[in-house]
């Protein structure tokens, strides 16, 4: 996994090579070797990117989680226990916590089902499988994999 | 598990309670109080809730829910015979919770994602979160 202090050191020595017009010159032919190192050099900080907002959702996601299962796993309401704070960050955090959501669920078919019919205006789960929590954690993951989420 | 229990229900030490099941996702305390061991009933998250009921969460709500599975109001919580009675939790959100009773005039409710309990009274589960006894219903033992 590439870390922060790797993507830093890629980003120092782009702009250190920026300095040299050479380089800089180069650049304007397509074909040129410096232009596709380059080209492959910003494909890799955007992948960085990607990996550290992934794991920045997956750190908050954890602490929100943890914290809601800690003051709600006794409330029996649903109505009540979405709407304790911890809950409705989760829900805030829209599209890209969805992965994390669909993960929990294959663990424990439990908890998500609100949230995921909030952030996605859906509802995959047939009326003969409401309440059986097993077959709405199915329903829910066999839509995850036909949107492409990995599960 | 019990001590978290007691954390979140401490008038339940001295009224007394025992633990009578492992913790699961699988029902909760609507389903258990019809009898079911094997269903979510909740108007709220795409659970199992009838469609010609409000999904509001009021308890009039689940007053209608449970008058579908033969209950009727009653007025106390005194163990009749030939009857099994519930008692229905509220607060703000509405009904927050189901307990039914027990041929020993005990009580038992399933607590969230939680156990199952055996309570000797209705006070123990009194909280900010299940609120009190706002309505007991009774039916027929089948």
């Amino acid at each position: 996994m590439p870390t922060l202090a790797a993507h830093n050191s890629l980003e120092s020595r782009n702009y250190e090579l920026w300095q040299t017009s050479d380089y800089a010159d180069s650049l304007l032919d397509r074909s040129s070797p410096a232009r596709q190192e380059l080209a492959q050099q910003f494909r890799e900080v955007v992948e960085l990117q990607r990996q550290a907002t992934y794991l920045k959702t997956e750190a908050h996601f954890r602490r929100f989680a943890q914290q809601w299962k800690n003051d709600c796993a006794h409330i029996s309401s649903v109505l009540q226990s979405s709407q304790h704070p911890a809950y409705q960050q989760i829900i805030r955090m829209g599209r890209p916590v969805i992965p994390f959501l669909l993960a929990d669920l294959v663990r424990t078919p439990a908890y998500w089902f609100f949230a995921l019919r909030e952030i996605t205006g859906e509802d995959p789960v047939p009326p003969s499988s409401r309440g059986k929590v097993r077959e709405m954690a199915q329903a829910w993951i066999q839509w995850g994999r036909s949107q492409g989420y990995k599960l | 598990m019990p001590s978290d229990l007691e954390d979140k229900f401490p008038l339940l030490v001295q009224s007394g309670y025992r633990v009578t099941s492992e913790a699961t996702v699988e029902y909760n305390c609507y389903a258990w109080a019809i009898g079911k061991n094997d269903l979510r009933i909740d108007p709220s998250g795409g659970y199992f809730w009838p469609e010609q009921i409000p999904s509001d969460g009021s308890l009039d709500s689940f007053s209608k829910f449970f008058n579908l599975h033969g209950f009727v109001p009653c007025e106390t919580e005194a163990l009749e015979s030939g009857f099994e009675k519930i008692a229905l939790y509220g607060n703000a959100y509405g009904c927050t919770h189901a307990a039914l009773q027990l041929p020993s005039g005990k009580w038992t409710s399933k607590l969230g994602y939680l156990e199952d309990i055996e309570h000797n009274s209705l006070d123990g589960l009194a909280s900010p979160e299940y609120g009190v006894v706002i309505r007991f219903m009774k039916r027929a033992k089948s």
